[in-house]
This record gives structure tokens, C-alpha cells and sequence, in this order.
């Protein structure tokens, strides 16, 4: 058993020597590779007087010298350039305002011409999950472009660490470095195109709103236009035989007891898309008048939209423990009058689940529990396909997730359906 | 698709295609055009399926062991028409059977190859450099047979070339180039995003020239040997791989057991450096001797001393360290006329000189000649790409019987005392080989014992009746005196071992001797004047000095040979090596070699002298258009002068360094230098107003020429004032500056 001590001491050295490695101008296949080939040229082609194993490895080899000398050229003066960059310009620091999964510009640029023979590319190593793209501007400048995985805040003394390699098109050669710059950092979710916001407002949003749970008949004594996620069962048949027109059943009067909702959006494996309908719910003014809003990340909680995008992208700092800060949550708002809360969950199985059912069991507010994932029945694959096919998905079901957060407090489930971009209410089952 | 992709799968394309050339060439060298056919097709589709299949879901071990089991499967099945006789029954003919079924193999061996690699590669970049050794070895190992010298191999590739008078090597390095192109084809691209045909192309020109202006030998010579080495090529591989030969008949000629003999300038200590020997399975061609004129050894064989050991260390023999004994040695390789000192004339046996050529193929350390080398000169490298170097030598061969030179003084009178003795050293303390020495003599018939050569004979014969033949012999360890060890134990060994024996039995019996080192060549073997020296002719023999001649191989022929007989020499490569040994011209009838490389520096040369002009006219083009604009401001009327007088201005501007930015409208770029440059700006405004102004308005109002032009001479005044005189200067001599003014 390796002591956390000698852990770090070992993750410190494994970075150091991987450092080194990087300032090494070969990567390990080119270089097995042009080891096998100066073998070929000198047993094979010196010794044994092999003319065409000579000239072939000759001409290798000549063209992995030329790599080699541009690489090193080139890695030493993007080096320069960079560092320069960093000293002049960004040792201020900067802001940087982004969204997930769309590329935006960085200040981080190269320029117009790079010498043959070379590739430069960078990555992000702090915060993880960055992608880098590099395009030319209009300008003809190449510019570096960073696709963010995962939403963030990083402030203050925050330096972003990025690796930028120099790598030649035979894969012969490649260097690379690491460099820091200060920044300041916010990755927001990106939004979702809700195709069943109604249902969201009419479950959420409170008084001025029906309540498309109430009975078939007796009190339904109005219609509107059917919105995707309406209950089939509420259908106007006849309007439908007689106009052409999709239309629903809905209560005069909503049936919702609180007069305000809250919302809770637990971190964890795979939330980013639970992080982009919490940002749809807040921006959309979905949760109703008076809202609350709390995310795990932060002890505090928001009622204005703008510190509410602030909590949603601080909860997917790398730091943050998940499920934790629900219970007190749901005290405070139950204490606030707050009388139901929707609780965003995370989509796949994690140690948020233990934490997050522990703080449900004892839940004073009604929680309705809202995550991503078909609703589709899962069919058990066969063995075969385990064995020939790498598993795509690592989403939990919905349905699984939910059994297991099962509680007296939580009275409604719902789920995001990627796949056809709806909110689904899960009923039946083990849900009832 | 982008254009980035297009061309991207351009390069795929042409890495499919490599991998289907190398199916092809090794499918045809070893099966039949129908299997090349298949296996190419079969490579280039597998190429494309198994990178598609390494960007679906499967699981990497899974495709590995499926690819490895079913490959004997479906080759199994490919077979099966062949095997099966109700199947075959259903072909016209047997040879159909056999086509189809080497089609299907051949076609389900690359598709499974070519496909998983692909797929590994795709998947884990490391295995690119599996996929290159891979095909590197596909489409060089069919051209292998050519290697140690055998350039006359392979036969299908270079009997045609031969027949035409083409010389073999350029062609066979021009296919190295090919497949090093191939296979930066088929690297390219492969680790980065970059979009990588120029690149290909700039690689592809760069092995070009490597091909046409650097010389193989100067390529060759990128790599020295490792110190320390030994044997006679300088070469501890070659040299400590004999292969015998079977000693010549019934002791009627001196033994040719090459078991090694000599040894380079480096193993000065070591007498027996071939006692960890082990068989080598072909012997390399190492020289090709061509004689000047028609010679045939008295005993069989001809001689080709390298170097001798004749100082007694107290130990063992070892090359002269005094200085004064073996002077008709030739220790370096000659750089200009060189001659051993002049030997006493004798004119009672017959001898005279002969001329030979000698063209290294292998590097050696020391330059060898025919016993008894007189004179050495530099001779110009006849094909460089396939001999190290050439050198003349001239020898003085005999030509008659021993019987002649029976009566002969073992001794030169020039030597003094000190000479002699050195000559005559042994281990004296070993009492055994005096004894065994008066025991030879003592056989030899009285009526020739005074004669100091039959005593050598004796003993000669003596060795060769009682030893036997191989060069698996192990020495015993920590030894003392080999050479006793061999000769009063088993008596088996090789020629190093014999050749000791003879000379401290010589020496015993008082007879000056020394054992000659190089290499010994059958007679026979020599076709018209060409004679091919082969690394397992390597040989170490006994010498006597005979006056009149120098000294003289005098080798032992031993009667049981326990190794396996020594193939033949390559006739055609004997040939071959030594019609390129010989000067160009030299023979009226020698076939003119096609120069590839000659060709391609003349079309390059061509190339290289067409650039200037080029160039200059190009050059020459651009400032004739950078002059038209600026005399059109001054020449052009009216509107057109408007316009004029701002491009003009733009390019002086552009000149001196200020650049409109992408997106930037003029107007803007002319009120951002307001200050700098304020004529700019009622240029820029006179020509906006007519380019986009009401065209009704009278001419006047929208512009005055007058004060345009005042404008346009005035910006040069600022622009001395805004910019350093060599940013103008620099800006003035650059032909493209008008193309920066956007």
C-alpha cells in the first residue's frame, strides 16, 4: 500500500520525467522506428553491402535528420515567441468566457508561416477536459481555438497550463514543453433547445399555470395547443377529427401548493448535460417567480439569474465533492417556505448517489428529481457484444437512478431524452 | 468534404497504393501473376476497411485474435479446391486450380495483414513503424539475393539489365529510393493534422538528391567500424567465419583448408584469431583479381599475401615489430608507384612478372597481392558504387617445379645475424618440437638431405598426413602454446593451426621461416583473366625464403578434411565483378553501362541553369508592373488619375511598412495614419468620391488633379518624415510591394 505522501512524491517525479521526455526531440515509435532503420542501413546495408536497403534506410534517415533539425529550429523559436507573448501581453492575465463545446478564440496565436516538415498544436493540461483547435484567422494568423468539455470557474490565482508541441509529419520528432499563463475562467453549459418547455412551466412554475396531472374529467374545462410532453391521454380527439388541430385538456385551476420553487444541481460523472438544462431552467425563467438556486460547489445559494450561472459553472471545478451541499439545501429552503425543489441529477452512477439519497431521505420540501437519459427500454446485450464491442455509453438508466434515490420526499421523475431533445415524465414502474 | 480531407485521403490513397505494390512484389517473386494480382487488390481494400473498422466500436484484442485465427482458416479454405478432388474436378485443368486457389490465398493473406495493421496503426500511432518495417521488408527482401557482393543477383532483375549492358547498381539503389519514397508515402501525414502533399514532395526531391549527388561509398562510409576489429577485411564478422574448403587432392598440392589467416594491423597479438570461428553458410565475395596476362600456378593455387608472422615474442608469432625483418610487405595501400626492395637475381629457375588488378569489395585494412608481390600502384576505382578501391600489382610468379628449386639456400646472404635469428625463433624451452623436427628430417631420403628444402617439404608432408581438417577446433583455455597443443595432441585444427606447426618445426630445424597470411585461391577457379576472392579463401600458410623468388608459400595439404566441402565460385559474378574491375575502354567490346545518375544530374543541371533565367525574368516581371503604377499616376487622365494616384500612393505607402488590416475599410486605414500621412487621406477621399459619387456631378466638384497631385508628391515628404530611410530603401527593392497594399 503506497502512503498518499509517496504518492505525490511519485506523481511529482512521474511529471518531472515526463517533462524531461517532452524536451527529448523523438517520439517513442520514431524512434524505435529509426533505431530499426539505422540497424537495416548499418548490418544490412554497410556490412552486408545491400544497396537497396542502403539507399532506403539512407534516405530514411536523411529525411528524419531534416525533421529533426526543423523541429528543434522550430520548437526553439515558437518557444521564444510564446514566452515573449506571455511577458509582453498575458502576464496580466486575462478573462476568458466560454461555453462548452463551442470553440472560441484564446489569446494564444502563431504565426502566419510555418516552416514544412512541422506541425505545432497545443493542449490544455489544467483545467482537463480542453480541446484545442487552431485555424487561421482572417488575417491569415493561426489562432488558437479552445473547445471546453466541461463547465468551470477558475479565478484569482488561477494559470492555465497548456502543452504546446512541435511534432514533424512523419512522427518521427516531437518536443513539447509546458506553459502557464494567469487567466480567469468561466465555462458556462451550453444551453438546450428544450423542446418541452411547457411541461417544465406547468409543473414548476406555479398559480398562473395548469396542471397537467389533474383529472380527465370534472375539472378540465379548458384546452390549448398540444406541446411535446403533454400526456397523450389528455388528446382532444374529436377537435383533432373535426379541425386538424392537436389539442389538450387542461385545468382551470392549477393544482401546485407552493407558491415558489427551488432548484439543486448535484455535480458528478456525466452532468454536463443536467448543467445545461439547469442553465436552460434559470435563463428561461422556467423555475417560476422567487426562485432559489444552489449547486454543489458553493455552501451559498442564489436567487438572480447571474450568480445562478456562476454557481453552475463553479460546480464543475475539478475541487468540487458532489452531493454534499444538497441537504443543507433543502433545509434552508424548507425553512425559506419553499415548497418543493427539483433536483438536478447527474447521469451516470457515482459516489454522488449515496450522498444525494441520504440528504432525499431526510428532505422537509417534496423533490422532484430531474436527469438525463433514455427512457427507452434497455435490452440486456448479449455476452458476444461485450466481448467484440467497446461499451459506447456509460449513461446509467434513468429508471435504475431513480430507484435508487427513491424516497417518501420525492414525488415526481423526470428525464431529458437526448435523443429526441424532450423532457419525459417516468411513471409506472417502481416510480408508481 | 473539405478540401482538407480531400487531400488528406489523397495521401491515403497513396499509402493504399504502397501497400498494395508491396503485395505485389513479393506475390510475384514468389508465387504467380494471379497472386499478385489478388494480394494487391485485396491490400488496397483492406487498406480502407480496416481504417474504417478502427473508428468503429470494436474492441482492439478482439479484431487481433479474430484476424490471427482466422487467417490459417481462411488460407485453409483457400487450399481447399487444390486438395479437394471433386472440387478440382469442376476446373478445366489443374493449373486453373492452382491459380484460383493462389488467388484466394494470396488474397486472404493481404487482406488480413494489410487490414489489421491498418487497423492497429489507425488506432495506436507506434504501430505506423511496425507497418513501415513491414512494408520496407516486403519490397526490399526480394532484392536480398544481391547482398555480400552477389550483384549479379537477382537473376530475374539483373541477367535482362546485364544482357543490355545497364550496370546493376544504380538500378538497384534507384529502387532503394523508390521504396524510401514509398515509405515516407505511406508515413506521412499519419501523426499530424497537416495537410502533407508539399511536404511529400519536398522529402520526396530531398532522397532525390541524396540518390544523385552523394556517392554510395561516400553514404557507405557514414558509419566507420568499430574499433578493434580483426581478420583480414578489418571485419571480426568476416573474419572470424571461415569456411573451408576440401583440401586438394591427395596431397599431391598444398592444403586450401581456409581456415583464416592473417591478421589486420590491430590483432598484432593474436596468431590464432579465428579459434571461436563458427561456419558462415555463404561465402562473400571480398575482391575480384584480374590478371594482365595468362598464369597457372605450379601447385594449384594462387597466393595472395596480406601480412606474415615471424617474431618469436617469446609466445607465440607475431608481425615484426623491429622494423627490419619483412621487408617485401606492403603495409599501407599504395598511393603512388611502390616497390618491395630488389630481390638477388637467379637466373637458373624460371620466373617472371606478373601484372594483376586487384578490386576490393570489402573494406580490408591492408592491401594484398599474388606471392611475391614486387611493385603496387594507385589504380583509379573502375565503379566506385561496387569496389572500395583498385590497385595494380606486379609479382614475380614461378612457373616451374619444386624439383627445380630443391637445391635452393633457405636464406637471403644479405641478412644479417641478428635477421636470421629472428627468422628462426621458437619456443626452444619445448623440448618436444626439436625432437619431432630431427624426426622429420631423419625420414627425409639421405640423397636429399642436404638440402635445406626437402627437410621443409618433409615436414610439410609430415603435417599433412597427420592432421586433420576443421575449423571446429575449440581452444583449450588458458593455453600456453596452442600450436603444441595441436601438434601433440589430436593434430586436428585449421590452416593457422598447421601453418604455426610447420614454421616452429622449420624453425627447429634450423630452417628461417615465417607464416604467410591473406588468402589462398584454387586455381581453378579463375575463368579467362577473372579470378573472385571469397571471404572463406581466407588462409594462413607456412613461407621459406627461396633466393631468386622471395619468400614462398610452402603449404601443408592435409589428407582428412572433417568439414563439409566448399560450394564453388559464382562464375557470372566472377565475371561480372571483374569486367567492372576493369578500366572503362579498356576492352573495345565492354558493354556501355546506362549512367542513371548521370542522366538525372544533366536533367537537373539543365534545371539548375534554366532557374536564373527564370528567376531574373520573373523579377523582372514584378518590377515592370510595380513601375506601371507609378507612371500611370503620372500619364493617366481625368478619373483614371484619380484612381491612379491613390493605387500609387497605396504602394508607396505599402512600401514603407503601413498595411491595411483584413477587414479594415480604406477610409479607416486613411484616417488611422491621419496624422502620419495626411495627403492619404484626400487621396483616398478623392478616389471614394469617384468611385461611388453621383456621376451627374460636375467633374470639379468631385475632384481637382491639381491638388491630387500635389497631395500624391507631398506623401513622400511624410513618409520620409514618418519612416526610417532603409524601411523605404528595402520597401523600393522589394518586387512584391505592391501586392501588400490590399
Amino acid at each position: 500500500m503506497i502512503s498518499p505522501y509517496a504518492k505525490e512524491i511519485l506523481g511529482k517525479l512521474a511529471s518531472l520525467a515526463r517533462r524531461v521526455w517532452g524536451l527529448v526531440p523523438f517520439s517513442l515509435p520514431g524512434l524505435a522506428l529509426i533505431l530499426a532503420v539505422g540497424a537495416g542501413f548499418y548490418f544490412l546495408g554497410k556490412k552486408q553491402s545491400d544497396h537497396v536497403v542502403l539507399m532506403t534506410s539512407g534516405a530514411f534517415l536523411a529525411a528524419a535528420a531534416l525533421d529533426l533539425l526543423i523541429v528543434v529550429i522550430t520548437a526553439a523559436f515558437l518557444g521564444y515567441r510564446f514566452r515573449q507573448h506571455s511577458d509582453n501581453r498575458l502576464s496580466g492575465g486575462y478573462r476568458l468566457e466560454l461555453m462548452t463545446g463551442v470553440p472560441s478564440p484564446s489569446a494564444r496565436q502563431m504565426p502566419r508561416f510555418m516552416p514544412p516538415l512541422v506541425e505545432a498544436t497545443t493542449s490544455i493540461l489544467n483545467p482537463p477536459d480542453f480541446d484545442c483547435q487552431w485555424h487561421r484567422n482572417p488575417d491569415g494568423m493561426r489562432q488558437e481555438w479552445l473547445v471546453p468539455g466541461r463547465r468551470c470557474e477558475l479565478e484569482e490565482s488561477f494559470r492555465l497550463r497548456r502543452r504546446v508541441r512541435v511534432k514533424d509529419v512523419l512522427g518521427f520528432c516531437t518536443i513539447d514543453w509546458e506553459q502557464e499563463e494567469p487567466l480567469s475562467l468561466r465555462v458556462l453549459p451550453k444551453p438546450l433547445p428544450l423542446g418541452s418547455q411547457s411541461l417544465i412551466r406547468a409543473w414548476f412554475r406555479g398559480d398562473e399555470n395548469t396542471d397537467p396531472r389533474g383529472e380527465a374529467t370534472g375539472d378540465r374545462v379548458d384546452m390549448r395547443r398540444y406541446a411535446p410532453g403533454d400526456p397523450p391521454r389528455l388528446l382532444l380527439w374529436k377537435i383533432y377529427a373535426r379541425t386538424g388541430k392537436l389539442m389538450v385538456r387542461i385545468p382551470e385551476n392549477a393544482v401546485t401548493t407552493a407558491p415558489r420553487t427551488c432548484a439543486y444541481l448535484v455535480a458528478g460523472p456525466g452532468d454536463e448535460t443536467v448543467a445545461s438544462l439547469a442553465r436552460t431552467l434559470v435563463e428561461n425563467d422556467l423555475l417560476g417567480d422567487g426562485w432559489r438556486f444552489g449547486a454543489d460547489g458553493s455552501t451559498s445559494f442564489v436567487e438572480r439569474k447571474e450568480e445562478a450561472l456562476r454557481l453552475i459553472a463553479r460546480s464543475g471545478n475539478p475541487t468540487v465533492v458532489s452531493g454534499d451541499g444538497l441537504g443543507p439545501f433543502l433545509k434552508n429552503a424548507a425553512a425559506a417556505g419553499f415548497g418543493s425543489c427539483i433536483v438536478l441529477v447527474p447521469s451516470e452512477d457515482g459516489e454522488w448517489v449515496d450522498a444525494v439519497a441520504g440528504a432525499l431521505s431526510r428532505s422537509p420540501l417534496t423533490v422532484s428529481l430531474l436527469t438525463v437519459g433514455s427512457v427507452a427500454p434497455k435490452t440486456s446485450e448479449p455476452k458476444w457484444k461485450k466481448l467484440v464491442f467497446y461499451e459506447v455509453s456509460s449513461q446509467t438508466n434513468p429508471n435504475e437512478l431513480f430507484a435508487r434515490l427513491n424516497s417518501s420526499a420525492v414525488t415526481d421523475w423526470l428525464t431529458f431524452d437526448p435523443a429526441t431533445q424532450r423532457l419525459v415524465a417516468l411513471r409506472g414502474g417502481g416510480l408508481g | 468534404m473539405t478540401p482538407r480531407s480531400r487531400r488528406l485521403r489523397f495521401l491515403d490513397a497513396g499509402s493504399a497504393c504502397v501497400w498494395a505494390l508491396a503485395w505485389v512484389i513479393v506475390a510475384i517473386t514468389l508465387a504467380t501473376p494471379v497472386a499478385a494480382f489478388s494480394s494487391g487488390i485485396a491490400a488496397f481494400a483492406a487498406f480502407f476497411v480496416g481504417r474504417r473498422m478502427s473508428s468503429s466500436p470494436l474492441r482492439t484484442p478482439t479484431v487481433v485474435v479474430s484476424a490471427l485465427l482466422a487467417a490459417p482458416f481462411a488460407t485453409g479454405l483457400a487450399r481447399f479446391p487444390a486438395s479437394s478432388p471433386m472440387v478440382s474436378g469442376l476446373f478445366p485443368s489443374p493449373e486453373a486450380v492452382m491459380l484460383f486457389s493462389d488467388f484466394l490465398m494470396w488474397g486472404v493473406l493481404a487482406t488480413m495483414v494489410v487490414g489489421t495493421l491498418q487497423f492497429l496503426s489507425s488506432r495506436y500511432q507506434g504501430f505506423v513503424s511496425l507497418e513501415v518495417v513491414v512494408v520496407a521488408l516486403f519490397m526490399a527482401a526480394p532484392f536480398a539475393a544481391h547482398r555480400d557482393g552477389f550483384i549479379n543477383r537477382p537473376y530475374f532483375l539483373i541477367d535482362p539489365l546485364w544482357s543490355r549492358g545497364y550496370d546493376p547498381v544504380p538500378i538497384l539503389q534507384a529502387l532503394g529510393l523508390f521504396i524510401a519514397v514509398s515509405l515516407i508515402l505511406l508515413t506521412i501525414g499519419r501523426a499530424t493534422e497537416r495537410s502533407s502533399i508539399l511536404d511529400l514532395i519536398l522529402l520526396a526531391l530531398i532522397a532525390l538528391g541524396l540518390y544523385i549527388y552523394v556517392p554510395q561509398d561516400t553514404l557507405r562510409d557514414l558509419v566507420k567500424d568499430p574499433p578493434g576489429s580483426s581478420g583480414l577485411t578489418g571485419d571480426p564478422i568476416e573474419g572470424a567465419e571461415p569456411t573451408p574448403v576440401p583440401a586438394a587432392g591427395a596431397g599431391a598440392t598444398p592444403m586450401s583448408g581456409s581456415g583464416g589467416g592473417g591478421s589486420s594491423s590491430d590483432s598484432n597479438d593474436n596468431p590464432f584469431p579465428f579459434e571461436t570461428s563458427e561456419q558462415k553458410p555463404q561465402p562473400k565475395p571480398v575482391a575480384v583479381i584480374v590478371f594482365r596476362d595468362d598464369y597457372d600456378s605450379p601447385d594449384g593455387y594462387f597466393y595472395f599475401r596480406q601480412t606474415a608472422f615471424s617474431q618469436f615474442n617469446g609466445f607465440r608469432l607475431v608481425k615484426d615489430t623491429t622494423g627490419k625483418a619483412d621487408d617485401d610487405l606492403f603495409r599501407r595501400f599504395p598511393t603512388k608507384n611502390e616497390t618491395a626492395p630488389p630481390l638477388p637475381p637467379r637466373l637458373d629457375i624460371p620466373t617472371r612478372d606478373l601484372e594483376t588488378r586487384v578490386a576490393l569489395i570489402s573494406s580490408h585494412t591492408e592491401p594484398f597481392g599474388l606471392v611475391s608481390s614486387r611493385a603496387m600502384k594507385p589504380s583509379t576505382n573502375p565503379n566506385p558504387e561496387q569496389f572500395e578501391r583498385a590497385y595494380d600489382v606486379t609479382s614475380l610468379v614461378y612457373s616451374g617445379e619444386y624439383t627445380e628449386i630443391l637445391a635452393s639456400q633457405l636464406e637471403s646472404p644479405s641478412w644479417s645475424p641478428e635477421l636470421k635469428k629472428h627468422y628462426i625463433g621458437y619456443p626452444e624451452k619445448d623440448k618436444r618440437y626439436k625432437k619431432l623436427a630431427d624426426e622429420i628430417v631423419a625420414t627425409v631420403d639421405p640423397e636429399y638431405r642436404q638440402f635445406p628444402l626437402a627437410k621443409a617439404l618433409a615436414i610439410t608432408l609430415y603435417l599433412g598426413e597427420k592432421g586433420k581438417y576443421t575449423v571446429k577446433k575449440r581452444p583449450v583455455n588458458g593455453s600456453e602454446d596452442p600450436t603444441a597443443d595441436f601438434l601433440f595432441g589430436d593434430m586436428t585444427g585449421y590452416c593457422v593451426h598447421f601453418s604455426h606447426s610447420a614454421v616452429y618445426l622449420m624453425r627447429a630445424a634450423g630452417i628461417p621461416a615465417r607464416v604467410g597470411a591473406g588468402y589462398a585461391v584454387e586455381g581453378r577457379n579463375r575463368r579467362g583473366s577473372a579470378l573472385l576472392v571469397r571471404s572463406s579463401e581466407a588462409h594462413a600458410w607456412p613461407e621459406v625464403w627461396i633466393n631468386g623468388l622471395g619468400w614462398y608459400p610452402l603449404d601443408v595439404a592435409p589428407q582428412t578434411n572433417l568439414d563439409t566441402p566448399q560450394p564453388p565460385p559464382d562464375f557470372d559474378l566472377q565475371a561480372m565483378l571483374a569486367e567492372m574491375a576493369r578500366e572503362e575502354g579498356e576492352l573495345a567490346d565492354q558493354p556501355k553501362a546506362f549512367d542513371l545518375k548521370k542522366f538525372m544530374r544533366q536533367i537537373l543541371g539543365m534545371v539548375w541553369s534554366f532557374l536564373p533565367w527564370l528567376i531574373s525574368a520573373v523579377l523582372l516581371g514584378l518590377y515592370g508592373l510595380k513601375i506601371e503604377r507609378r507612371l500611370a499616376a503620372r500619364l493617366d487622365k481625368g478619373e483614371a488619375k484619380v484612381h491612379s494616384l491613390y493605387r500609387a500612393a497605396l504602394d508607396r505607402v505599402g512600401e514603407a511598412g503601413y498595411r491595411r488590416k483584413f477587414g479594415q475599410g480604406r477610409l479607416a486605414f486613411s484616417e488611422q495614419y491621419r496624422q502620419e500621412l495626411p495627403s492619404l487621406l484626400s487621396l483616398t477621399q478623392a478616389h471614394l468620391s469617384v468611385s461611388f459619387g453621383a456621376k451627374g456631378e460636375s467633374e470639379t466638384k468631385r475632384y481637382d488633379l491639381v491638388e491630387l497631385q500635389k497631395n500624391y508628391e507631398s506623401l513622400g515628404s511624410e513618409l520620409a518624415t514618418s519612416t526610417p530611410w532603409w524601411k523605404r530603401a528595402l520597401g523600393l527593392l522589394n518586387p512584391i510591394s505592391w501586392l501588400m497594399t490590399r
